[in-house]
């Protein structure tokens, strides 16, 4: 799905779940625009080959994580759009919690090394 | 002159060969589009725009083999297929006192009237053995309720409780048969009762989802 130029294909993998469901979490969206996002918010360094966002959605949608519906962009042209479900916001915060204490102990780690 | 509507026909043409079609190509596809805008955006002509974004959404191929991993059951359709056909051939076999499991069947049908004959003195047992007829039915409708509810987890817990349902039925049964007529008893009534164990097993022993990050890797 991605081709990450300096992460790790595995953790760019990874980490594909929870930050579909946080951005979700601040409202609906579409499949290009997420990609977008992502792009923008690891300055480029997480690129997703695009094609492949989409099985990753469908498959969130039939796990019940998030609902989708068909509607038009400001130029009439179709998009559908995502959103999160109850229990996609349940998974999201397992996420955090998960990737919180992985960041925490590797930052403690981290931390040791320059003591 | 290159013509952009031309080009995305024939990428759909792609796309629909190798089985990528319905909403999921339309997604894709306004997905191409909004690349092209952005390609040309920036400044690039368009068929190298067009290459640009056909790139950009990714190989065909791999793209396919992403949504064929989609719908995961999440039941094991080995086991359930198992307990339907060991269901079936119950039915064939000598189940009790040299009946078969159809005639046993049957005779759980017409128990209920046995209660109205008896009625006002009634039969509780006559009740008891006719509720096996519905837990009979729960197995026959089980393949619409597995294949309805069991893409969605949460769902199937109602296919489940009815499936648990009918399988403490049937084993209350036999069980009650094992202890006062175990002599009476034969593999048929046993491969009744294990195809209920084996279909109540099989909404549990989930097939596992392949990992969401399976195709990176």
């Amino acid at each position: 799905m991605y081709r990450a130029s300096m992460i790790r294909k595995e953790l760019v993998a990874a980490s594909a779940e929870p930050l579909i469901l946080s951005l979700l979490s601040k409202g609906e969206s579409y499949g290009y625009a997420i990609i977008q996002e992502v792009k923008e918010r690891s300055g480029g360094k997480l690129q997703w080959t695009d094609g492949m966002l989409y099985p990753v959605l469908h498959r969130m949608e039939r796990r019940g994580l998030l609902k989708s519906r068909w509607g038009e962009s400001e130029t009439g042209r179709k998009r559908k759009y995502y959103s999160i479900k109850k229990d996609g916001k349940t998974a999201m915060v397992k996420h955090h919690e998960q990737w919180s204490l992985i960041h925490s102990v590797l930052a403690g780690l981290k931390k040791e090394q320059y003591v | 002159m290159f013509n952009f509507e031309q080009s995305i026909v024939e990428w759909r043409k792609q796309m629909l060969a190798t089985g990528i079609k319905g909403l999921p190509l339309e997604e894709l596809e306004s997905h191409l589009r909004e690349e092209l805008d952005l390609q040309m955006h920036a400044g690039l002509d368009a068929p190298l725009a067009f290459a640009m974004a056909v790139k950009q959404i990714g190989k065909v191929g791999k793209i396919k083999a992403e949504f064929s991993k989609i719908a995961p059951d999440h039941w094991n359709y080995s086991l359930a297929r198992m307990a339907w056909g060991l269901f079936l051939i119950s039915f064939f076999l000598p189940a009790y006192a040299g009946g078969r499991g159809w005639q046993c069947a049957g005779l759980s049908i017409t128990a209920l009237s046995w209660y109205w004959a008896d009625f006002p003195r009634g039969s509780w047992g006559s009740i008891f053995l006719f509720s096996l007829t519905l837990a009979n039915l729960v197995m026959l409708a089980s393949p619409f309720l597995l294949v309805g509810f069991g893409q969605k987890p949460r769902a199937l817990k109602w296919p489940r409780f009815l499936i648990l349902g009918a399988g403490v039925l049937v084993w209350s049964y036999v069980g009650e048969l094992i202890i006062h007529d175990a002599h009476d008893l034969e593999i048929g009534c046993y491969a009744w009762g294990l195809s209920f164990l084996l279909l109540y097993f099989s909404t549990w022993m989930l097939r596992a989802p392949k990992s969401l990050g399976a195709q990176y890797v």
